[in-house]
């Protein structure tokens, strides 16, 4: 009988220290690490929400930031260049567009990462037009106010809201 | 020494206060039923969302696709895992894909809760940590809402676990019935994930109104003039009323500051519910973030007071009205069968009556010889495949047999003959 009480009680104090504990882990988790005070705790507590994932800083949508498109250039035996957006092939509603969005991006800041990767991987692709070469291409777009689009102007197509910087060039593998 | 007394009695008295109040914030003595609801979500979003990734399995997750295993690990923190370290041959990858996606479909049913809930995070962070790219702010919600849930004791009602619990007592006694469950522990678990729900809140708000565009009130016009959500239609609204823009930029900063604020108070909980619910259908209506959203609003069910349910339930009962299945007491089969029929009816609208024991007033014997009758609230009386077809349409836990039972023309068509088949041969069937 007394055992069972202290069981019930052991249990209870368990219970209570976990559930203190995790609070505590989930309020922690998105203050910024350099946050002196915070830095200390946070060393404590890494390996536990990294172990769980849920080391998050919940920043959706903050900022908004600039705008990229991804694009690349195949250049065919005869010298035509191809521009492709491969994200615009994707269903918008998919989830499979959300993944695109992010894996299309990461060649475009590693190129050294991915680029071969994504090299091979879209020469493959449009192996139909004989591509020699392909150029990966991040393409910045500008400031546009309510004002530019009463003009009738497009952000994403007008080139003068468009700024392309090429980020690699590779020479495709031929058969 | 008198002083010290009472400093002591001071003392106790204090660490009592404590423990009761903290006992009264954590350890309420609750049903499940909050938590199933964000279960069922949670386990049908990621059967949903990783059966998409399918297809593109290969490509995301192992050597042949565009993160092999060493970038992976050179990206890695060094105190993320994932099982896909260690299963790298590519029919491990599909063996494992193909158990996350039963244990989702498990997991969203209720089926074996307890020990299905293990595989989901360890699946999920498998998943994120063998290719960080791929992760979004919603893949660290569902880790979250994950890991809550394997704590919690869910699967205890609206589960196929709780059928089969239900089944068994019935089997003894049809007229038996199973308490909900209730613990305390359950009560830690849903509070625990109540504030996760208002620390991401807090957070997201927080973060927000650090940066201009949001202050301004231009984010909502930043973020549709962004290539991934450009929207001619949305455009051209907000370019000629610009102020609905800036309401809405407003709107988003106050529901999400106010919320982790307001939701705790039981006069402003079901408007601030209201709100974030309608917060999200706008992101899944108009920026296509439709799990993101869906997952969100599963997280937020776990404010749902239990009284709610309770009158929801109570107002779906009166609103079908009461049913009586006048059945065979004598057969084994329709005792059986009755027991399996009577588990997925958790609100309990089903009354049945032995017409052996008990002769219905309303349905004479030499008719409930040749079939089973279910009794309407007019005093009409419906036999064999039509009873069911009009009870499964009306008890929310047999809903699942609705396209059975409603196929146009084909359910009649092969249902009379099947349920007239049945009924004759019952006495020969397995009691």
């Amino acid at each position: 009988m007394i055992w069972k009480a202290w069981r019930e009680r052991l249990i209870y104090l368990a219970a209570s220290l976990f559930l203190a504990w995790h609070t505590v882990a989930m309020m922690l988790a998105p203050v910024p690490a350099q946050n002196v005070i915070v830095q200390a705790f946070r060393t404590l507590f890494h390996p536990y929400v990294t172990l769980l994932g849920i080391d998050a800083n919940w920043n959706f949508f903050s900022p908004i930031g600039a705008s990229y498109q991804w694009r690349y250039v195949i250049e065919d035996a005869a010298g035509n260049k191809h521009t492709f957006k491969p994200i615009t092939e994707i269903n918008w509603l998919s989830p499979v567009h959300r993944w695109y969005e992010k894996i299309l991006q990461e060649p475009m800041i590693s190129p050294d990462l991915y680029g071969d990767y994504f090299v091979k991987f879209f020469c493959r692709k449009q192996a139909a037009l004989k591509p020699v070469a392909i150029t990966l291409v991040t393409v910045e777009e500008g400031e546009f106010r309510p004002q530019d689009y009463l003009l009738d102007k497009n952000r994403t197509t007008d080139a003068e809201y468009l700024t392309e910087t090429p980020v690699l060039r590779g020479l495709c593998p031929q058969p | 020494m008198l002083r010290l007394a009472a400093l002591a009695r001071f003392g106790r008295r204090s660490v009592a206060a404590f423990d009761r109040t903290w006992s009264r914030l954590w350890f309420q003595n609750a049903t499940t039923t909050p938590l199933e609801i964000t279960r069922i979500g949670i386990g049908g979003a990621l059967l949903v969302h990783y059966s998409f990734a399918t297809a593109y399995l290969f490509e995301f997750w192992s050597d042949a696709g565009f993160m092999p295993l060493s970038i992976a690990l050179r990206l890695k923190d060094a105190w993320a895992q994932s099982i896909f370290y260690y299963l790298t041959a590519p029919w491990q990858l599909v063996a494992f894909h193909v158990l996350f996606l039963l244990c989702c479909a498990a997991f969203m049913l209720g089926w074996r809760t307890s020990w299905v809930k293990w595989i989901l995070p360890i699946g999920k962070l498998s998943y994120d940590y063998r290719n960080p790219v791929l992760d979004y702010g919603v893949d660290m919600v569902v880790s979250s809402l994950l890991l809550i849930l394997c704590l919690a004791p869910v699967g205890r009602a609206i589960s196929l676990d709780r059928v089969r619990a239900v089944r068994a007592a019935k089997r003894v006694s049809l007229a038996a019935t199973l308490p909900p469950y209730r613990s305390p522990w359950a009560g830690a678990c849903i509070r625990l994930m109540q504030i996760q729900m208002a620390v991401i809140f807090f957070y997201t708000g927080v973060s927000k109104i650090k940066w201009e565009e949001w202050r301004n009130g231009d984010a909502i016009w930043m973020a549709f003039s962004t290539t991934d959500y450009y929207n001619n239609f949305y455009l051209y609204v907000l370019a000629h009323q610009y102020w609905i823009g800036v309401l809405a930029t407003y709107l988003t900063i106050f529901i999400e500051l106010a919320y982790p604020f307001l939701i705790w108070q039981r006069a402003t909980r079901p408007y601030m519910l209201a709100a974030a619910i309608y917060l999200h259908l706008q992101f899944a209506l108009f920026l296509a973030l439709i799990h993101f959203s869906f997952v969100m609003i599963m997280g937020h069910m776990s404010f749902l007071r239990p009284e709610w349910l309770h009158r929801l339930g109570a107002w779906w009962k009166r609103k079908m009205g009461g049913m009586e299945m006048v059945y065979d007491g004598n057969c084994g089969f329709c005792v059986r069968s009755m027991a399996w029929f009577l588990a997925f009816d958790g609100l309990g609208q089903i009354a049945i009556r032995d017409f052996r024991a008990d002769p219905s007033p309303v349905v004479d014997d030499a008719q409930v010889e040749k079939a089973l009758y279910t009794v309407l609230p007019d005093g009409r009386a419906l036999p064999g495949f039509e009873a069911y077809r009009y009870v499964v349409l009306r008890v929310p836990g047999l809903w699942w047999l609705v396209p059975l039972f409603y196929i146009p023309v084909v359910s009649r068509l092969l249902g009379h003959p099947i349920y007239n088949w049945v009924a004759a041969n019952r006495s020969r069937l397995p009691g």
